[in-house]
């Protein structure tokens, strides 16, 4: 089958994704809610960091708001689901049916991915006011920061997919990832700098967690959304952020070569 | 008397049914404790850089933070049944508990004592400790008294705002909404020192959600440092803990005489 013919499949489990994101309006508002209290104790976290001080390690407090709130934003885009999605087929069966489908199981997870990021892009406009209030919110200080910063936030949407995939891909051997994908999860918010920027680890963990992928989801963008990493560093960063993407990619072609024989087709 | 021995022989069951499954055992309590490590390093990131939040250091951030985290330990080794309420009710499995000859409020404290709590108690207990010694404090038996007091107190402060959002399941069936934005507000606000949040936000979790007893009113008497309070009421801990926790049970029960014993 050629590329041009599985497309509209795969779209069809775009769309699928893309319905599904708003029927749980509730629940939205409530990650929504829990989010902006998150927002309001990180600002006033900073501020007490920051005390009377104007700038740490090159970053005002003002550029640290901003980020704390971009940071929030953009995790509405980047919050994984192929990971969960794939654990969640394991364990209901339904992978069987996704296997015979005429297209590979990865791109139908990775087109239903991609649907839920499309169902969140209005969800980031309607919360961007409130962000804005309780947090604080600036244009990145000059058009080729906006540019770069939009370059490498789909390219660390991609990587965010890739690395979350594996995670769920667990499920091919042990079935149940739960346990795993929590403690994974929490680790994360740690090595990609959504907690605390890399500008602000000490220098040892610092130059560890640079040579690791987590880095370039999160990290890797803010930075230059908030005019940190400038002018040529910003190819820099992009160039790293597809290194990670094309390693990323190999990983799971590995793990689909090991796992895809060893699936279990639960229940019936 | 015949009660207690009840409930230590639900509670022994409930374990000994745990201990069977010994890998999930372990890892459940290894990821609690990993779970916790992970947040105060975060503060130790932090704090390499900015030496003090407000005017609290490494140490004295620590030591709330361990304060709380044990308190909260305690709370959840004897209530962590809330996590379930909403299928309890929505299944009508709520029915078993009222058949049985014990209060249900005991059984859900007893028939579901979760061990794997146990590795956030540890992390809890085990950067309290390490603290102590990074802070200098006049101890005495009056201190000691003070600490083992607000872990109590702050356990049923923890726990009073647990049980009453659960209570609205029995009307509800969903509670789980309410239990999560306590459980946050708890755990975002509470590792702090709780006036670097702003006065509202000061006053609100003083007055109207007394988190300021669970760690920071006690740990800043022991530490001298001053509040908006008069230092004495470091020791209310455990009174305001005993009210909110009266409060919920007896919400709690009121509440149940709305459930409606579904099942489907």
């Amino acid at each position: 089958m050629t590329v041009a013919a599985t497309l509209p499949t795969l779209w069809a489990c775009t769309t699928m994704a893309l319905h599904r994101t708003w029927i749980y309006r509730a629940r939205i508002a409530l990650w929504v809610f829990r989010n902006l209290i998150m927002l309001f104790s990180l600002r006033m976290i900073w501020t007490a960091v920051y005390g009377e001080r104007q700038i740490m390690n090159g970053i005002t407090l003002p550029m640290m708001m901003v980020y704390v709130t971009v940071a929030m934003l953009q995790q509405y885009l980047l919050e994984p689901v192929a990971g969960a999605e794939i654990e969640r087929r394991i364990q209901r069966g339904t992978i069987a049916g996704d296997l015979i489908r005429p297209v590979g199981l990865i791109p139908q997870i990775l087109a239903y991915d991609f649907g839920t990021l499309l169902g969140r892009v209005p969800l980031v406009g309607v919360v961007m006011p409130f962000a804005a209030l309780i947090g604080s919110l600036q244009p990145p200080p000059s058009v080729g920061a906006a540019l770069g910063y939009l370059a490498s936030l789909i390219l660390a949407y991609v990587l965010s997919a890739l690395v979350w995939l594996p995670v769920g891909m667990v499920g091919f051997w042990t079935i149940n990832v739960a346990g795993i994908r929590f403690l994974a999860f929490s680790v994360f918010g740690f090595v990609s700098g959504q907690m605390v920027p890399l500008w602000f680890m000490p220098d040892a963990i610092r130059s560890v967690l640079e040579w690791l992928p987590f880095q370039a989801v999160v990290f890797a963008p803010l930075a230059i959304y908030v005019g940190d990493t400038t002018g040529s560093d910003i190819l820099v960063t992009l160039a790293m952020q597809l290194f990670w993407i094309a390693v990323m990619v190999g990983v799971v072609r590995f793990l689909w070569n090991r796992g895809a024989n060893v699936i279990q087709i639960q229940g019936g | 008397m015949h009660t207690l021995s009840v409930c230590w022989q639900m509670a022994t069951a409930s374990i000994r049914g745990q201990m069977q499954y010994r890998t999930s055992f372990i890892i459940g309590v290894l990821s609690g404790a990993f779970f916790q490590g992970l947040g105060i390093i975060m503060i130790w990131a932090i704090l390499d850089t900015f030496s003090v939040i407000g005017d609290w250091s490494f140490g004295e951030i620590a030591m709330l933070y361990g304060m709380r985290l044990t308190a909260h330990g305690v709370y959840l080794l004897f209530f962590s049944s809330m996590f379930s309420i909403d299928d309890l009710v929505r299944e009508g499995d709520y029915d078993r508990l009222l058949v049985r000859p014990i209060h249900p409020i005991l059984q859900l404290m007893f028939t579901n004592f979760r061990i794997t709590i146990l590795g956030d108690l540890a992390g809890g207990m085990a950067i309290l400790i390490a603290a102590v010694n990074l802070v200098k404090v006049d101890w005495s038996v009056a201190s000691i008294v003070l600490i083992v007091l607000a872990v109590i107190g702050g356990a049923m402060i923890d726990g009073a705002f647990q049980i009453l959002p659960a209570s609205l399941s029995f009307k509800y069936i969903e509670s789980m909404p309410a239990r999560v934005v306590f459980d946050d507000i708890f755990s975002r606000f509470g590792n702090y020192p709780v006036d670097i949040f702003g006065t509202i936000a000061t006053r609100v979790l003083t007055f109207l959600i007394p988190l300021a007893f669970v760690a920071w009113l006690p740990v800043s008497l022991l530490l001298d440092k001053p509040t908006f309070l008069p230092g004495w009421t470091g020791w209310l801990s455990l009174p305001v803990g005993a009210i909110a926790m009266s409060i919920a049970l007896w919400v709690f029960v009121r509440s149940s005489q709305a459930y409606q014993s579904s099942g489907s």
